[in-house]
């Protein structure tokens, strides 16, 4: 009997998938994946944008540098993700080693984190200014109904997820409309403003245009590699690259891009970027109503794909592995009720700094996946040895730890340091003709790639051949 | 999951699944569940052996994808912009 349920649930574990139990279609995957990028992080991106590029420039810019960005992840992690059925941290840890693959999970779960509390803040926010709109309560502070909204949602996520990705899906197929409603906007802005939009001089625009389209493309670019840690829990419900590389790369890539003019076109026209707060003054009362409705939903939506995964990388500890999927969902979903509870701005009010640490820390790993699954496998990995069950040890490295990824990392993290420092924009001159986080993770591949073959595979481990 | 699990613990016809190690903070049911996931991944480990029960990963078609959609058509888009 046990044996019959954990087969049934294994979308609740990392067990990896079998080719029968990987059934979601190219749309089925599109919707879902459409549905976990449709969310107010778009606005947020398209407003840093907006503060260095015009309208033209922004849209391609977020188009070009999401589509870039997003290439970086799917040939990280599609290749061992969508053979094997397993997800990001498992995938890692071919790389980092059955101790090493604690630095990915932690970055994983600092990033959905950080994810989750800003888009759970913006749902309590578009929350009571929906409200208001509907004329369900008066302007003023509402902050209690914020918090309360956000509280609300999280449990709301928890009981969607209980029945492990089918709650996604089920989810995804209503909330998809929210991106539909997302083009709408940018048309809506687009056709009231089109005065306003062309005359509009971004806000911090430098005085060389180049460097401000570099950092257009560096802005798309970061974000898009913030898919790492939904990538592998996700597309592993897809059976093939054939189906998943498509729609991962339209969702992740050109949707994300495509709503980000939302934001580029609402800081360019009337300042702001958030629509909760320019709908009534360009769409009126009753397009307002809606679209709050809309992008209130969508980052619930975004967040319960997010709490999935993050459980799904929580179950990667052994301790967690049997215990109760509602155990590992609460713990998934209890950082964010405490951020929520205790700091409620801590990721909004820092999150150019936030969108450093997920650039910083995702291009090196790319990097390094890329080069190790293509470049030193030969795109062949033991799954025996991914879940300890190997008697070689082949991912045992030293100390379940790969030198080479953490030399690797170091490098990567370097490079971008060295070409941006992402906090105060200060950059050296030749990133306005590279970006931080290709070289980034061109580096970090070169290290590992270097380290691999002069150190690593001569002392016999990582199962190279 | 685990209610059905401790059904079969608890029954009579089930006591060879006992617990080897069981510790203060390690329940019976817990035990249990740690076995039958171990049983449950070395079944998959052997099936995903085999070619037919794996996926496939980006294979020439998906890369081409790639190559145009996210490389070829952004180049050429972010050199219209500049």
């Amino acid at each position: 009997m046990a044996d019959i349920n954990l087969h049934t649930e294994a979308d609740k574990s990392v067990l990896p998938l079998l080719r029968s139990e990987r059934n979601w279609g190219g749309w089925q995957l599109f919707f879902s994946l459409a549905t976990v990028a449709a969310a107010t992080w778009c606005y947020i991106i398209g407003e840093y944008v907006g503060y260095y590029l015009g309208l033209k420039q922004s849209f391609t810019t977020l188009v070009g540098g999401s589509m870039i960005g997003i290439s970086l992840v799917i040939l990280a992690l599609g290749g061992a993700c969508l053979r094997y059925g397993i997800d990001s941290i498992a995938a890692s840890k071919v790389q980092f080693g059955t101790k090493g693959w604690m630095l990915p999970f932690a970055l994983q779960f600092g990033s959905i984190f950080g994810w989750n509390c800003l888009l759970l803040i913006f749902f309590g926010k578009s929350l009571v200014q929906f409200l208001v709109a509907a004329g369900v309560i008066v302007q003023g502070d509402h902050a209690w109904l914020q918090s309360a909204a956000t509280l609300a949602a999280c449990s709301l996520a928890f009981v969607v997820l209980l029945p492990g990705v089918s709650g996604v899906d089920r989810i995804a197929k209503i909330l998809v409309v929210h991106v539909l409603v997302g083009f709408w906007m940018v048309w809506l802005i687009v056709d009231q403003r089109w005065s306003e939009l062309m005359a509009a001089t971004p806000q911090y625009a430098s005085t060389d245009p180049v460097w401000n389209y570099t950092t257009g493309i560096e802005l798309a670019i970061a974000p898009a590699l913030s898919w790492w840690p939904y990538f592998g829990a996700m597309v592993r419900n897809a059976p093939s690259g054939r189906v998943a590389t498509v729609p991962s790369m339209m969702a992740f890539g050109l949707i994300v891009g495509l709503l980000s003019m939302v934001g580029v076109a609402g800081i360019l026209a009337v300042n702001v970027s958030d629509p909760a707060q320019w709908m009534r003054e360009i769409g009126g009362q009753r397009y307002a109503t809606i679209c709050l409705a809309f992008v209130t939903a969508a980052n619930l939506g975004t967040s319960i794909a997010g709490i999935y995964c993050s459980a799904i990388g929580l179950r990667h500890y052994k301790s967690l592995e049997s215990k109760r999927w509602e155990l590992v969902l609460a713990l998934s979903i209890l950082p964010i009720v405490l951020a929520t509870a205790l700091a409620p701005d801590l990721v909004f009010d820092n999150f150019s700094t936030f969108l450093a640490f997920i650039a910083v820390a995702f291009a090196p790993i790319c990097g390094i996946q890329i080069v190790d699954y293509y470049a030193l496998r030969d795109q062949k990995i033991s799954l025996p040895a991914i879940f300890g069950r190997s008697s070689g040890n082949e991912y045992g490295y030293w100390g379940g730890i790969n030198p080479a990824a953490m030399m690797a990392m170091g490098g990567g993290v370097a490079t971008y340091l060295l070409l941006l420092n992402p906090l105060t924009y200060e950059s050296a001159p030749i990133y306005a003709y590279t970006t931080a986080s290709l070289p980034s993770a061109a580096i970090a591949g070169l290290v590992y790639y270097l380290v691999t073959v002069l150190f690593v595979r001569p002392a016999g481990k990582g199962g190279y051949r | 999951m685990c209610e059905s699990v401790s059904r079969v613990v608890t029954h009579p016809e089930n006591q060879t699944a006992r617990p080897r190690r069981m510790t203060a903070h390690h329940t019976m049911v817990e035990e249990y569940m740690d076995e039958a996931i171990d049983t449950e991944l070395d079944r998959r480990l052997l099936l995903l052996e085999k070619a037919e029960h794996q996926g496939q990963g980006i294979d020439r078609i998906a890369f081409w994808q790639i190559v145009v959609l996210c490389w070829l058509l952004p180049a050429a888009l972010l050199y219209w912009g500049a």
